[in-house]
């Protein structure tokens, strides 16, 4: 058989080799950025990675992941096939200073909306949180409307760009120092 | 609960707190990981396999990164774990090791179990890393691969045999678990709960307790303040025959006490060298 010959194909899961290569200096000056907001946080920066819903595809969560732990983010990456109600939980109980999540599958409207109202009545609608996904913009809008912090999309290939954005969106909700 | 990376410590963990849920006992689980030394940063995945968690109230797991601790600990795991061993009927803690760096976990926990990946080695090899030591029952895991897993849970048993153990007392149950298809399990609860039976009955889980203590208190002081300031103290063992006369105080208020009286010390002039 042809597989014999040629092996079998495995799709490939988990991160994948860089897309980009990472400019040091840059990734350097978000890193500090991260390290500089630890002491107004009281511990250093911790995030929620985490895909809620039906669609497997975690790469980019998972970009993002390695991404957050490389500028310094001490990042509690919650896999694939969550609810909202997973999510919000997992936000509680770990203590993050921001929720990011992922969604590929275009139910990104009702979700999102379950995990913002879910957060309100955790009490924690402080908590910012950002979304990446395919996602138009019309969509895009009224999640931001809803409360979303930032919205990306594939066009937002830079990933130190938006880990840059991930630290101004934490340091606006933080107390100050 | 501490072992290599992908030994299936988190799966394994997960059919455990299942069990517990399953008998009405509630579970809480500090995870710890490590931080990355390159970017300070830390990549805490143990929530993908510790599914019990999603809507159950009667599961709390927070994840800890290590920060730039060795030794598998985080600086408030010990704090978490006072915390969650009020509330929760059963504390786990998770963390990688291999070996020699479970000194600090060792005395953090009552019952130290260490998980094995098939294949993992020989005995010399688990005798060299110093894994036999410390734990107090063994874990083959991923029982499901087979003669794999046999030949490594013989290996563990016979290093066993043959080498000395810290706490001396028996040798210590080797067990083979999958967390895939829930075999061994049951057993491993059952060896978990014997080993505390045995702490019970004498004054071994007291001891066992103290000398953690001990352990954390003298840690904290000698990281903030060094031998130098732990001297002004009168030295280590002075330090551990005054936490053990205040054996019902807190770690947390003894180590602020005692520092709190080492930073006193240090104000004065230097004692005459001899």
């Amino acid at each position: 058989v042809l597989r014999g010959l040629f092996g079998e194909y495995r799709a490939p899961t988990g991160v994948a080799a860089r897309p980009e290569a990472q400019p040091g200096e840059r990734t350097a000056q978000v890193r500090a950025r991260v390290h500089a907001l630890a002491p107004r946080l009281g511990r250093p920066l911790k995030v929620l990675v985490g895909k809620p819903g039906l669609d497997g595809h975690s790469n980019g969560a998972e970009q993002i992941a390695v991404r957050a732990r490389d500028v310094g983010m001490e990042v509690v990456y919650e896999g694939i096939r969550l609810t909202p109600e997973q999510i919000v939980r997992s936000a509680r109980d770990e203590g993050v200073h921001l929720i990011g999540l992922s969604i590929l599958s275009g139910s990104h409207g009702v979700l999102v909306l379950e995990v913002l109202d879910r957060l309100r009545k955790a009490g924690l609608e402080e908590l910012p949180l950002v979304v990446g996904g395919i996602i138009p913009e019309s969509d895009a809008e009224a999640l931001r409307r809803a409360g979303v912090r930032r919205v990306y999309t594939p066009k937002d290939y830079d990933l130190t760009r938006i880990m840059d954005e991930i630290v101004d969106v934490v340091a606006e909700s933080a107390p100050a120092a | 609960v501490t072992g290599a990376p992908g030994a299936g410590k988190s799966t394994l963990l997960d059919a455990l707190v299942r069990r517990l849920r399953a008998g009405g006992e509630t579970v809480g689980i500090v995870a710890v990981d490590p931080s990355s030394r390159a970017s300070g940063g830390a990549l805490l995945g143990d929530r993908i396999r510790l599914r019990s968690a999603g809507r159950d109230a009667g599961v709390f797991i927070r994840s800890m990164a290590a920060r730039e601790r060795l030794g598998g600990l985080a600086d408030a795991t010990r704090a978490g774990v006072t915390v969650l061993g009020a509330v929760f009927d059963r504390v786990f803690v998770e963390t990688v090791g291999v070996g020699q760096s479970e000194v600090e976990v060792a005395a953090l926990v009552d019952s130290l179990v260490y998980v094995a990946n098939p294949g993992a080695g020989d005995v010399l090899q688990f005798m060299k890393a110093g894994v036999l030591e410390l734990p107090d029952v063994f874990v083959v895991n991923k029982a499901d691969l087979g003669p794999a897993a046999q030949r490594t849970a013989q290996e563990l048993a016979s290093g066993l045999g043959l080498g000395e153990r810290a706490g001396g007392g028996p040798a210590p149950p080797v067990l083979l678990t999958s967390a895939r298809d829930g075999a061994g399990v049951a057993e491993l609860l059952a060896a978990l709960d014997r080993h505390h039976a045995q702490l019970l009955e004498g004054s071994g889980l007291r001891e066992r307790r103290a000398r953690g203590r001990e352990g954390f208190v003298l840690e904290a002081l000698e990281r903030r303040y060094g031998s130098y300031g732990l001297a002004r103290l009168g030295g280590r063992g002075a330090v551990r025959a005054r936490l053990r006369e205040a054996a019902e105080a807190s770690s947390f208020a003894l180590a602020a006490e005692l520092g709190a009286e080492i930073e006193e010390a240090l104000r004065k002039p230097a004692p005459p060298s001899r």
